[in-house]
Formats: structure tokens, C-alpha cells, sequence
């Protein structure tokens, strides 16, 4: 059993840890770019384990996790900069990227990346129409033709595309 | 985020996930960050993609950023504190956004569904209208044209004075006050065509401007003047506008509108109702 300081003794010194992806490619990446996922940070905090497998993160995905991780990790980097950063990071991305990026990111539980990824992939379905959506995203439509009936009856005027007026 | 994850951790810090997803698959949880950042009106549509893309739709997590910043303070006031409890954000959002009466049924408020933002009305029966009672002066009107279904109708008068005062928890932002006018008395004529009758007792408005007036409690004041034209139809007059930095406490306003000058009268003037909007919505 390892103790540790109230911070965990994993911040305070600079170490790296080896992540591997899921088709066995390993990455070397410091800890303190490492800890801003909260999951990994769990992990190394109750682990002496320095390599750490993630069964279902493909080699593609945790190369790009892993570079979001450490560009937000380089204290020389202004907050400016880590912003511009975010956005080239996901524009031009296939959706199955982001897609994967999200799944990745909320596992990990990188909650910046998670959510400017979502902002992306919200970007792309808006104002599409649902047969659209399922149709380029694979999607099964599991209503019943009643079912589904009702559902747009229950919120009838997010159809209704007149934007109301109060006169 | 991340919900069960330590339960995904086994002894050789493997993190998995279920199967390889098409976007049918991905969690619910993924797929509600996605449709947060969506408008209410496309998340209700993509509810119906399917079954997972419905049940994310109905987190809180979607619909948390869709509501007033203060909405526990307005669903404490409007509906009382056990519903703060009981209700999902969801259902938050779908009973703000059907128009509330209070105050008496004087006064409604509601949430703007598409563009976001707490709107109120004050009926006429919510002011203080210098001789409301004598019909000398003013008639009382049922009205499919007004939201309270009811207008006061000014026949004539020497002296117009109309007073509001509202104390509310506005969210944060800027609003704008306006009146809403009808030079006129408009009714059904045959086949319901609308018609103006009575435009001959319009008189009064091009000899002297009304004078409207806003005060609010954290010291925005508005002074226009403006003559009333344009009749045969509702106009918004706009009074004022105000800025809410602190939706905590409630927002006291008062406002007003005048016509003074006794040496004329003045009459043929349709009043409805006070309303107040968040002033990024452009109006008339």
C-alpha cells in the first residue's frame, strides 16, 4: 500500500506514465499532463502501476487525447493559445472521430475536451432533420410508428417552425 | 460523465467501455452532452431519432443550461418548494415556459422557448388607472386580443395617469417595459372581419406627447415622450429599459404613463396590458 500526501505524491514530482491503447500501441506521457483526466488521475493515485492499458481506446484517439492533454499541461502556453488550440482541434474532424473522441473523453473523463467535442458534433446535427440524422449516423429507429407519433405530439412545437409572437 | 467508471477499472488498470458503438450505441450519457448544446426546439426533434436519443433528451444535464440561472427562486414562487424536488428539469423548463398567472391572474410570466429569456405581462386590472371605475371615462372590454382577454377602453379624459409597480426575480440581463397601445376600438364586424369602430372619438394624442416613465430599485431611470399614432393597431410603446445584475433578490419597478395637460381632452384609446422582455428580442 502506497501512502501518500494530501496531493497525492504524483503532482509534486515529474514522472511519466505509459498508457496503451487498445491495439497494444503504448504512449510515454508525463503525469502531470496525465492527471488532468480524472479517471487517470484516480488510477495513479491509487495505483503504483506506471502503464496503463485502455482496452477500448484505439491507438488514432489516444494519440489525439493525449496530445489535447499535454498542450493543456505546458504552463508556457497562455490560456489564449490553449484556446485556439481547441478549436483547430476538432474543425475538419470526421464525425466517427469526434464520436470516438467523446466516448474517449468521457471515460477518461476529460471534461474540457469532452465538451468542446459535443459542441462539435451539436454543431453538425443542427437544423437536420431526424430521418437525416439516423440515416448518416447509423442509427436504428426503435419507435413504433405510434410511438414515435407520440413524441412529437408531447412537444408538438419544437416542430412548429412560425417563431411565436406574442400579439 | 464518466458515471460507473471505477466499476470499469479491473486490477490491471484496464478501462473499458461496451461495444464499439455506431452513434445508435454511444452511451446516453454522451449523447446528452452532445444535445446540450443544442436549442430546446432541436433537442425535442432529435428525441425522436430513437429510444437512447429520447431518454438522453430528458436529462438534467440538457436541460440545466436551458433554464434562468435563479429557476429554483421562480419555481419556489410560482409553484411552491415541493415541485423544486419533484419536477425534472425538463418538466421545469415545459411549465416556465406555459405562460404563469399570479399576483390575482393580473400578472403572467413565462420562459421564451426558443430564444431562452423570462418574460412578464401586467394586465390593465394589474395598474393603477386614474378613474378606472367611472365609465364617464373608461370602459371595461372582453377582448380575444389581449392575453388576459380583457381591455380597458378610454372613451375620454382630462387627466391619463397609468401607474405599474412589479417586484420580481428576473434572471440576469437587460429588459425593456412597453405599453401595449391601440389607438381605436377595434371589433368584429360581419364575416369577423376586424374593424375599427368609433375612430372619430380618436382625439387628443398630436396636441400633447404622453409622458412614460420607468424607475427600477437598483437606480435605472427612463424619461420619453412620444405622441400616439398609427391607429388600428396594437403597438408596443417602449418606456424604458432596465439591467438585472443580482437575480437573488427580486427586481421592484415602477412605471408609468401621463397625459396631464387639462386644457385638452384626450379619448379612443385602447389599453391591454404592460409587458416586460429580455431587450435582445426585437419587438414591432
Amino acid at each position: 500500500m502506497v501512502t501518500t500526501d494530501e496531493k497525492g505524491p504524483l503532482t509534486a514530482k515529474k514522472k511519466s506514465v505509459i498508457i496503451r491503447s487498445c491495439d497494444g500501441d503504448e504512449f510515454l506521457v508525463s503525469e502531470s499532463a496525465a492527471v488532468l483526466s480524472t479517471s487517470l488521475k484516480k488510477i495513479l493515485e491509487e495505483k503504483e502501476d506506471r502503464l496503463i492499458h485502455l482496452s477500448d481506446i484505439d491507438n488514432k484517439t489516444l494519440a489525439m487525447v493525449i496530445a489535447y492533454l499535454s498542450t493543456h499541461a505546458d504552463d508556457g502556453l497562455s490560456d489564449d493559445l490553449k484556446r485556439s488550440f481547441d478549436q483547430e482541434f476538432v474543425s475538419g474532424k470526421e464525425f466517427d472521430v469526434l464520436k470516438y473522441l467523446v466516448l474517449a473523453t468521457d471515460t477518461l473523463q476529460v471534461t474540457c475536451l469532452c465538451y468542446t467535442v459535443a459542441k462539435k458534433m451539436a454543431d453538425i446535427m443542427k437544423n437536420k432533420l431526424v430521418e437525416w440524422v439516423r440515416r448518416e449516423f447509423d442509427i436504428q429507429n426503435d419507435y413504433t410508428p405510434e410511438a414515435e407519433a407520440e413524441i412529437r405530439r408531447l412537444d408538438a412545437w419544437a416542430w412548429d417552425d412560425r417563431q411565436l409572437e406574442d400579439d | 460523465m464518466g458515471a460507473g467508471f471505477s466499476g470499469l477499472v479491473n486490477n490491471n488498470s484496464v478501462i473499458e467501455y461496451p461495444s464499439k458503438p455506431g452513434l445508435g450505441d454511444l452511451p446516453e450519457s454522451c449523447i446528452a452532452l452532445v444535445l446540450s448544446r443544442l436549442d430546446p426546439s432541436e433537442i425535442c426533434k432529435l428525441a425522436c431519432v430513437n429510444n437512447t436519443f429520447r431518454e438522453a433528451s430528458l436529462s438534467d444535464v440538457v436541460w440545466e443550461s436551458k433554464l434562468p440561472e435563479n429557476h429554483h427562486i421562480l419555481v419556489k414562487k410560482l409553484f411552491g418548494v415541493a415541485c423544486l424536488k419533484a419536477l425534472s428539469k425538463k418538466e421545469i423548463f415545459d411549465r416556465l415556459s406555459h405562460p404563469i398567472r399570479f399576483a390575482a391572474d393580473t400578472k403572467e410570466v413565462w420562459l421564451d422557448k426558443s430564444r431562452g429569456g423570462v418574460s412578464v405581462a401586467i394586465s390593465w386590472k394589474g395598474l393603477k388607472i386614474t378613474g378606472i371605475d367611472d365609465r364617464r371615462y373608461w370602459t371595461h372590454i372582453s377582448s380575444h386580443e389581449s392575453r388576459f382577454q380583457t381591455i380597458a377602453y378610454l372613451q375620454q379624459i382630462w387627466w391619463l395617469e397609468i401607474e405599474g409597480k412589479l417586484e420580481f426575480e428576473f434572471p440576469v440581463g437587460t429588459y425593456s417595459v412597453f405599453f401595449r397601445l391601440h389607438l381605436g376600438r377595434a371589433s368584429k364586424g360581419l364575416g369577423g372581419r376586424r374593424i375599427i369602430c368609433d375612430a372619430e372619438k380618436i382625439h387628443g394624442w398630436d396636441i400633447k406627447p404622453v409622458k412614460f416613465q420607468l424607475e427600477s430599485s437598483n437606480g435605472h431611470h427612463a424619461i420619453s415622450q412620444c405622441f400616439l399614432d398609427g391607429q388600428g393597431k396594437w403597438l408596443h410603446h417602449h418606456v424604458g429599459d432596465f439591467v438585472v445584475e443580482n437575480s437573488s433578490i427580486p427586481t421592484t419597478l415602477k412605471f408609468s404613463m401621463a397625459q396631464i395637460d387639462c386644457t385638452h381632452t384626450k379619448g379612443g384609446l385602447c389599453l391591454d396590458s404592460v409587458f416586460i422582455f429580455p431587450s435582445r428580442q426585437s419587438r414591432n
